[in-house]
């Protein structure tokens, strides 16, 4: 019921109600402030505008883009399917040592804070603080104790180890306690009502039969890993059939996730629109090249680094194909010296397509060992 | 302000001298009033409000909402299986969302299911004898990617329902997007009926009715007396275009099929 109206106001009320009491039972009545019939009309007034406050919530929890709080929570849940990311703390765990047992037995208690010392990796100290009791018995002098974060929200990932890198920051009964290893994952903020109402949003259409991401999905469920589609209009001739290929961990495919993602996908491709569900396996490729550079090598600043990662970064993302110009384009971007790029391996590229038609498998290409030799213009 | 409405709200709200009196039975009895009148309107208020909601509606409230979602009752269905259907994503252009359409009309007729097959992978593929696979002459094609029904044991049980081929499809080109429905025959529909009426517990009660046409104004025309004779209104013809009109309203635009009533199918 999102109206443009405002709300009933008192004063609105109390003219209703003095127009009421006028028009329709005594046209000689009293109804200034502070008559009799102002009292009840007043409390009526003060009343009534609390219920229509109330009204207007009951109606706004009602809307996706009006809840907010617990009602936006629970909608999304129900229409949806989506949970709200709440506020947490990241949780771990640290390792407390002692050089000996004479203290004996006692608890490290909950809410025992640890510090973590700034460094350069974190400018600031972080709190951490155990988050259940451990008990400790008289021989103990190493264990292991949960922690939460002291504050919810990002930023308290933590993973070190070491004699220095933090320190018990509350009294325990054994002050010897040292803390050797520190581990914690990050925590998250509340998720803001816009954010999770895009979420819903973008989740409703993603489970939209005859979809990408709905198709991605149903073989993510079967246990696909790695997804590739292809149209039909991939190839030159386009003989309207796509092409979805699927590999497990690795980028390998058994015969089952083939036969499962084929059978799960009648459920969520389009009928006519024939999908052939095919594998892939993985290739190393071997670089070796000849770079050019624009003067004598021993005359510049090695280059050799910023190639090779260049190399490896252009491997990195998932590759089903590559090029030899592109590759020569990927070394002469890492760095102005490159004038020209000569390959010895591979010697040709490695298109997606096999002649003409989509291959049987599909090979995601990964960098082997990289053989780079520079020389000087001639 | 969400708890129930009391006296002491009403009570909290009045003119402190009128509060003053302990018994003041006017005052009270107007408050009383208007603690009902709150609690009712709060009732209704909050009545109107889970009706507009569709995971909290009921009946016709519930219909309606699900009505916009393209999404209507069925005779006998629970408010709660209504509002999944309605909450869910739509069973739309799918194979099984077609053959579920196409199979839950059959269903009134025969116990024989439809049957799908497309023409990029299904088809007929013909080779001049060079190749190490065959065109599967007189046979059934055995693609075993395919995951036809009668190769579950060589692939080990994994199987595409209803997508039994049934022979060598020819097409008439490469383009692909074209979908085949085979459906049974269906045959007898508009036959007549005549029933006898029976009853276990009450065999005196079981009886047919004949009549000789001579009262055919009165006790026969009547339906008192005589031979009921019920013809379905059913057609073969009517039903496969009660087939057409459900697959051509789910079915991905573009897409070309076509419906074949197939005698292999049974009836």
């Amino acid at each position: 019921m999102p109206a443009s109206e405002s709300l009933p106001t008192i004063r609105d009320l109390l003219t209703a109600s003095a127009d009421g009491v006028v028009g329709t039972r005594d046209g000689q009545a009293d109804v200034r402030r502070g008559s009799v019939y102002d009292h009840f009309a007043g409390s009526g007034a003060i009343l009534f505008t609390r219920e229509a406050a109330r009204d207007r919530d009951l109606f706004r929890a009602v809307y996706l883009d009006t809840a907010e709080g617990d009602d936006l929570k629970t909608l999304v849940k129900l229409r949806f399917g989506v949970d709200r990311i709440l506020a947490s703390a990241g949780r771990g765990t640290a390792l407390l040592t002692r050089q000996a047992a004479v203290a004996g037995a006692g608890t490290i208690w909950q809410g025992t804070r640890i510090l973590v010392f700034a460094s350069a990796a974190s400018p600031a100290p972080r709190s951490y603080a155990v988050s259940s009791d451990v008990p400790v018995d008289a021989s103990t002098t190493a264990l292991t104790v949960p922690i939460r974060a002291a504050d919810a929200g990002p930023g308290t990932a933590v993973n070190l180890s070491g004699p220095a890198v933090a320190r018990v920051d509350d009294a325990l009964w054994d002050t010897t306690w040292k803390v050797v290893a520190i581990q914690c994952t990050d925590g998250t903020w509340l998720e803001a009502a816009a954010d999770l109402r895009s979420r819903a949003r973008a989740t409703q259409l993603a489970v939209r039969k005859g979809y990408a991401q709905a198709i991605t999905d149903a073989c993510v469920a079967q246990g696909a890993a790695h997804i590739a589609l292809f149209d039909s209009n991939f190839t030159a001739a386009d003989a309207g059939l796509n092409h979805c290929y699927v590999a497990e961990e690795g980028f390998t495919t058994s015969r089952r996730l083939t036969r499962a993602c084929t059978i799960a996908l009648e459920s969520y491709r389009a009928c006519g629109a024939d999908l052939q569900v095919l594998g892939m396996q993985r290739a190393s490729v071997d670089v070796s090249a000849t770079v050019t550079l624009r003067d004598d090598p021993g005359r510049l600043p090695s280059v050799d680094v910023a190639l090779r990662d260049a190399l490896v970064a252009t491997f990195e993302p998932t590759r089903y194909e590559y090029d030899l110009d592109e590759l020569a384009g990927v070394l002469s971007g890492a760095s102005g010296d490159v004038q020209d790029v000569a390959f010895d391996k591979p010697s040709a590229p490695a298109p997606i397509l096999v002649g003409g038609q989509m291959p049987p498998v599909l090979t995601r290409y990964e960098l082997g060992v990289a053989a780079l030799r520079y020389v000087g213009p001639s | 302000m969400t708890a129930g409405v009391r006296r002491s709200d009403v009570l909290a709200v009045l003119p402190a001298f009128v509060r003053r009196s302990d018994s003041a039975p006017v005052r009270d009895a107007l408050a009383a009033a208007l603690v009902e009148i709150l609690r009712r309107y709060r009732q209704l208020s909050a009545y109107a409000a889970a009706q507009c909601d569709i995971t909290r509606a009921t009946g016709i409230y519930l219909q309606s909402l699900c009505a916009e979602h393209g999404v209507f009752k069925q005779d006998g269905e629970s408010d709660d299986a209504l509002r999944v259907r309605a909450l869910t994503a739509p069973n739309l252009v799918t194979p099984t969302a077609i053959l579920a359409a196409a199979n839950a009309i059959l269903a009134l007729y025969t116990s024989a299911r439809a049957q799908y097959a497309e023409s990029a992978l299904d088809r007929w593929f013909v080779q001049d004898g060079s190749a190490g696979w065959h065109s599967f002459v007189g046979a059934q094609p055995q693609y075993l990617a395919r995951l036809y029904p009668a190769d579950a044991v060589v692939n080990g049980g994994f199987v595409r329902p209803s997508s039994e081929i049934g022979g060598a499809w020819a097409f008439a080109d490469q383009l692909g997007r074209f979908f085949i429905l085979r459906v049974p025959v269906l045959t007898g529909l508009g036959s007549a009926h005549a029933f006898l009426a029976a009853d276990i517990n009450a065999p005196v009660d079981a009886r047919s009715f004949v009549a000789d046409g001579s009262n055919a104004g009165g006790s026969e025309a009547s339906g008192q007396l005589g031979m009921f004779v019920y013809a379905d209104p059913s057609t073969a013809l009517g039903a496969y275009q009660a087939i057409v009109n459900a697959v051509s309203r789910i079915k991905g635009q573009s897409v070309r099929w076509a419906m074949i009533a197939d005698p292999r199918l049974g009836s």
